[in-house]
């Protein structure tokens, strides 16, 4: 590993996040203590209340790490998915849709309004995403996520299955430079991974150090920004500057 | 009166520009006041008094409105005539 570190790609002067987090307090500590530098809190779509939205706040000013509250939809058509994107834009930070079905996946590469696309090779045989699908998520800068936490607890008869398919995400990734983001989505502290070992992990479904560092670091980086700049959109491509 | 929220269906002319942003390295840091426009190009006249044609959809531009207000413009969504811009849905996300 030694001599694969460029200045730029640095461990202990990096940040790291995870945009998709379901755990709670104890949880959030742990990432701290692992090295993580901010979270993205994920409630579905159905629990995003103001019960949460309390609880959120309570833990932001608890935490010493970047907080970030995020919604996941699922949803089985295209319209659903747009009805609810429509509802949880403007109280999430972070819009997360979870895919499966081509139509939805299809949806949500094509909407601006959604930051990330989660598992979109959920219950497939194939990866979700083909060409037409990498090239919308790339003009519309839609986050493909490779979500750890299925590759470790698919049965090891079938996990040969999740590789080939995060290899052929990560082949479309270089051709049409889509976001790719890597997370944990962890619900206990047992499930969370190191930036270290994300790495690591990440050679086996052939993604280079600098890359998958990228996916942990600069890419999550980005979205946070972007998000943070919503409101000063008038329309789409209009920005107000300070 | 031109608003953030109405520059984009507004007229150009007149107005103090500055190329932020660009896929062509030589057209960033453009400054000037625009001086014409086009429907692919805005023609900006720089402190030195030379004319630049910027096309507009490899560009990013921070226009200064008369209220001091900046309002940084994608060139892609203005992409259009003038006379026809004006007619033109934008989507707000």
């Amino acid at each position: 590993m030694q001599g694969n570190y460029s200045s730029n790609y640095n461990f202990s002067n990096s940040m790291f996040f995870d945009l998709h987090f379901h755990g709670d307090e104890e949880v959030i500590k742990e990432a701290e203590r692992l090295g993580y530098s901010g979270i993205g809190l994920t409630r579905y779509f159905e629990d995003f209340n103001s019960d949460f939205l309390k609880q959120f706040d309570i833990l932001k000013a608890n935490s010493n790490i970047i907080l970030k509250k995020c919604a996941e939809i699922s949803c089985k058509h295209p319209e659903d998915l747009r009805k609810k994107v429509q509802k949880s834009r403007k109280k999430a930070d972070i819009l997360i849709v979870r895919g499966g079905d081509l139509k939805v996946n299809r949806a949500a590469c094509e909407d601006k309004r959604v930051d990330i696309l989660s598992q979109p090779n959920r219950s497939r045989r194939d990866s979700g995403i083909n060409h037409v699908l990498a090239r919308k998520a790339a003009e519309n800068s839609v986050a493909i996520e490779i979500n750890l936490k299925i590759l470790l607890k698919t049965n090891l008869r079938y996990r040969y299955r999740v590789l080939s398919q995060f290899r052929h995400i990560v082949e479309l990734q270089r051709k049409f430079k889509f976001p790719l983001i890597i997370t944990s989505s962890a619900s206990f502290k047992y499930d969370l991974i190191t930036p270290q070992d994300i790495t690591a992990l990440s050679k086996s479904f052939q993604m280079s150090f600098e890359e998958s560092f990228d996916a942990i670091s600069k890419i999550p980086q980005e979205i946070i920004e972007i998000n943070d700049l919503r409101d000063n959109f008038v329309v789409d491509g209009v920005r107000i500057m300070e | 009166m031109i608003t953030p929220q109405n520059i984009f269906r507004h007229e150009f002319v007149g107005l103090e520009v500055e190329v932020v942003k660009s896929s062509h390295k030589g057209f960033t840091g453009i400054k000037g006041e625009v001086v014409d426009e086009t429907k692919n190009t805005i023609k900006v006249e720089d402190v030195e008094g030379c004319e630049k044609i910027i096309p507009k959809n490899v560009a990013t531009f921070r226009f200064t409105l008369p209220s001091n207000v900046v309002v940084e413009v994608d060139g892609r969504i203005i992409v259009a005539r003038p006379e026809d811009r004006i007619k033109k849905k934008f989507r707000k996300y």
